[in-house]
């Protein structure tokens, strides 16, 4: 196994060795999905943006302790985030009206069924593999995955010949457990 | 003894029906072929709930000016937030569209044309779904419009800004092959349907930004599909 080491792209390398814009360019990829794993643990949307902002400043001060051969920037990123908002979940304890609205709702989007935030951090890793695929690839993985094709259907919408799209199914399947699998070994 | 075809552990992962009645009976004899399918199952499981998560708001616009304070970043000299590309939002809009292309992909929105007239009749339609390059406002329908003496595609758009040049709508194979019919104007256009062309192939209706003279293809705004 290569590790997540081949993930290490050069927005990693400079957010590591701390190069002028690196902090942009690594909040510009992530934010959103670290606001969604602290959103799905806290149901203020305040809360959520201070885990947010301690999270990047955080991961920006301790960038040098950030091992790529562990797991990927994503996933570290994320597990800063759910220990964050686990401390401010700690503090808000003795709110009972808080503990209570966590567990009705689980946290999350509203239109969501309750989802533990381990699930989101899960597909947050593997929505980041699916949009790294090869464009073809990647739209033959959807196709069966969004829209609950069969690789025959997929070979017809797509015009596609049935060994290439079963072959892409494949490829793709296994580069995104690769993926699952080296950052859930990270967590 | 020889394991299970990659290939169809895969479809058989994906919840395709294998008719090759031997996988199974391998699966039931090989712990290496089960626990191998059981990770797939699992990879297919996480990577079909990635269709909620498409869409991910980003924080408000001042988290990162806080940011940027608490950890002295320059924020003087770098280019606005806004005009740089996301990457994380550039494929999340792939997979959309994407996704939007297959058969049961149609996004939702609402009915943006009025009812066809009473001498008219419709033999398909679509919504128009935004992808990356469309103002979050933007939607649209489709649809293949039977008058008394021709079909049409009516197209409908609404939320869109002026376009640098214009909007030229297609018909797509999803594929390789797009046909011009026309050009938007108004946000609403007839654009007759050569008799020749078989909608059975060219389902998708894109929009897309053209500048002035562009032949080729230019941007896709909106895409959907017929049905």
């Amino acid at each position: 196994m290569t590790g997540a080491s081949d993930t290490v792209d050069e927005t990693t390398k400079s957010f590591v060795a701390g190069d002028e814009g690196a902090l942009r360019a690594v909040y510009e990829r992530y934010a959103a999905a670290v606001l969604r794993v602290a959103s799905s643990s806290l149901p203020s949307r305040a809360d959520a943006e201070d885990v947010v902002q301690t999270t990047f400043v955080t991961a920006w001060r301790s960038r040098e302790s950030f091992d790529p051969a562990k797991g990927s920037l994503l996933v570290w990123l994320l597990t800063i985030a759910r220990r964050r908002a686990i401390d401010l979940l700690r503090a808000h304890t003795r709110d009972e009206q808080v503990v209570r609205v966590l567990h009705d709702t689980g946290g999350g989007s509203p239109s969501d069924e309750p989802v533990r935030p381990e699930r989101i951090v899960d597909r947050m890793v593997v929505l980041e593999a699916i949009g790294e695929l090869p464009p073809q690839q990647r739209q033959v993985l959807l196709l069966a995955f969004y829209d609950d094709l069969t690789h025959e259907q997929i070979a017809a919408t797509t015009g596609l010949p049935l060994g290439t799209v079963k072959s892409h199914l494949r490829r793709g399947m296994t580069r995104l457990r690769q993926r699952w699998e080296v950052d859930g070994g990270a967590r | 003894m020889a394991h299970a075809d990659p290939d169809l552990l895969t479809l058989l992962a994906l919840g395709e029906p294998v008719p090759d009645v031997s996988v199974e009976d391998h699966l039931r004899v090989c712990a290496t072929c089960r626990s191998e399918l059981a990770a797939l199952r699992e990879v297919a499981t996480v990577g079909r709930e990635t269709r909620a998560e498409r869409d991910l708001p980003m924080p408000s616009e001042d988290l990162w000016t806080r940011i940027a304070a608490e950890t002295g970043q320059d924020t003087s000299s770098v280019v606005p937030l806004r005009r740089r590309p996301r990457r994380w939002r550039a494929f999340l809009a792939v997979a959309a569209a994407a996704a939007v292309i297959g058969a049961a992909g149609a996004v939702a929105v609402d009915r943006i044309t009025t009812a066809p007239a009473a001498s008219e009749q419709v033999l398909a339609q679509g919504d128009l779904a935004r992808l990356a390059s469309a103002p979050d406002s933007a939607r649209g329908s489709a649809r293949v419009v039977r008058t008394a003496d021709r079909t049409v595609l009516r197209v409908s758009v609404d939320g869109m800004p002026a376009p640098d040049g214009l909007y030229q709508v297609w018909l797509f194979d999803g594929a390789a092959t797009m046909i011009p019919l026309g050009v938007l104007t108004n946000g609403q256009a007839d654009m007759p349907l050569p008799e020749t062309v078989d909608l059975n192939t060219y389902r998708v209706v894109d929009v897309s930004a053209q500048r002035w003279g562009q032949q080729e293809h230019g941007t896709s705004m909106l895409q959907g599909r017929l049905g």
